[in-house]
């Protein structure tokens, strides 16, 4: 009798997991989602060629600075 | 705020940034612009920061991206309250200009914190576009709150040493958690102290504030609604007076503050709610002035006694004995510490009426 009684409980209590389970899968999360499932694939290489570039990005700037003299800032006082 | 050099504020290493989700997302789906080869035609309508909207951050971060938007940090609608609670509804337009040229910059977005240093200093990459969980101290928190906040917590401010929790080597988010910088539960918040600031007994349990077991007798002396734990752990803070704010012919926006100065004074608390039941509080004195904004109209702030000049604050420069609670005399018998109305300006005594402190406690 006991046997058959723990046997049930089991039994209830691995449905009951299982439903849990599918649940927390197939129900939209609160914090966080998958955030590749709606993203086009990466194809900004361009970008990514130039701004991993060092060299490159240090004769830009350097180019830009000499065109732009920094401007001393007009404010006085804490900020 | 350490110097990064111009190429290195936009480097992407693509050794660490290859490891980070982010970098699967392609760079114009938040920076626009276009990906391609020409530096011109790339960076043609390119947004010089993210685009500052829920959905960029808030598509993945479904928890925070909302919240954090709505945050005070973003919205900066503690500036709001007190400018409209100053002026009439119509001069807001007006105030609302001069907020777009001098106020507007300072709205930190996700990316503000998590990816680079703030765009209101200057940006540029933390960690080779490496997004980051913590943001850095010295290189996000106190980049912005810098000229109160830092000074008085790493102690730069002449004869004032630094915070307790400082050299404790406690950073911001000891303290400030994320929770607190997203914002959350906390929608239409429109003033600091409404959000859920951390407290000092979040840490110190047992105070036994007027308590009269305690081993601390100036904490048996004065229980836990007659002051902010401020009044005695803090040390002089920096003041500002007359702030005003101008453009140049070019559209170059910039401020000037009359004067500044460190003081320690202790008022009476404007606001008493559950939270925050004390008496008496620590009063910083704020830039404000009636012609602040005069450059964008005259009479902007026809309702400046509506708040006071003096405004609860929360200095970061504890230590165990500040000089006003060495002894009893040092702060019961010494006007040097209290907001008296002869320690306010005539001209802004009708403003702080809620704060000066009608006569010195003894």
């Amino acid at each position: 009798m006991i046997k058959r009684l723990i046997g049930t409980f089991s039994l209830l209590f691995g449905v009951f997991l299982t439903v849990v389970g599918a649940a927390l899968v197939l129900l939209p999360g609160t914090t966080s989602a998958d955030p590749m499932a709606q993203r086009e694939p990466f194809s900004d290489t361009a970008c990514l060629d130039c701004h991993t570039d060092q060299q490159r990005l240090e004769e830009i700037t350097s180019e830009n600075e000499a065109d732009e003299p920094e401007e001393a800032s007009l404010s006085s006082g804490p900020g | 705020m350490p110097e990064v050099a111009a190429w290195e504020r936009v480097w992407i290493d693509a050794e660490t940034y290859g490891d980070d989700v982010h970098s699967y997302i392609n760079c114009t789906d938040c920076h626009e612009g276009q990906a391609v080869d020409d530096f011109e035609s790339a960076h043609e309508g390119q947004r010089t920061r993210v685009v500052n909207s829920p959905e960029v951050c808030g598509d993945c971060h479904l928890d925070v991206g909302i919240p954090a938007y709505n945050s005070l940090h973003n919205t900066l609608a503690g500036y709001d309250t007190a400018l409209y609670e100053r002026s009439i509804p119509e001069n807001h337009a007006a105030i609302e200009e001069m907020q777009e040229y001098h106020c507007n910059d300072c709205h930190a977005t996700c990316g503000d914190c998590h990816v680079s240093q703030p765009f209101s200093v200057g940006g540029g990459l933390l960690e080779g576009h490496t997004f980051v969980q913590s943001p850095s101290m010295s290189r996000n928190c106190t980049a912005c709150h810098g000229s109160r906040i830092r000074a008085e917590y790493y102690g730069s401010n002449e004869e004032v040493t630094s915070d307790v929790h400082f050299r404790a080597r406690m950073d911001c988010m000891e303290c400030h958690q994320a929770d607190e910088m997203h914002g959350m539960d906390m929608e239409g918040v429109e003033d600091r102290y409404d959000s859920a600031t951390p407290t000092c007994q979040t840490c110190h349990e047992d105070l036994g504030m007027g308590e009269r077991d305690t081993e601390i007798e100036e904490h048996a002396e004065h229980a836990e609604d007659i002051m902010s734990c401020q009044v005695c752990h803090s040390q002089p803070y920096t003041n500002c007076v007359n702030c005003h704010v101008e453009r140049t012919e070019d559209d170059i926006a910039f401020f000037s503050v009359e004067d500044h100065y460190l003081d320690f004074r202790i008022g009476l608390n404007p606001d008493v709610t559950e939270e925050r039941p004390y008496t008496y509080v620590v009063l910083r004195h704020v830039p404000i002035d009636p012609d602040s904004f005069s450059f964008y109209g005259e009479d902007l702030l026809v309702n400046f006694d509506n708040r006071p000049t003096w405004v609860p604050a929360t200095p970061h420069n504890i230590v165990r004995v500040a000089p006003q609670a060495e002894d009893c005399h040092q702060c019961h018998d010494n006007d040097d510490v209290w907001l008296t109305e002869d320690a306010v300006e005539e001209e802004e005594r009708d403003a702080n009426q809620d704060v000066i402190v009608p006569e010195v406690p003894y």
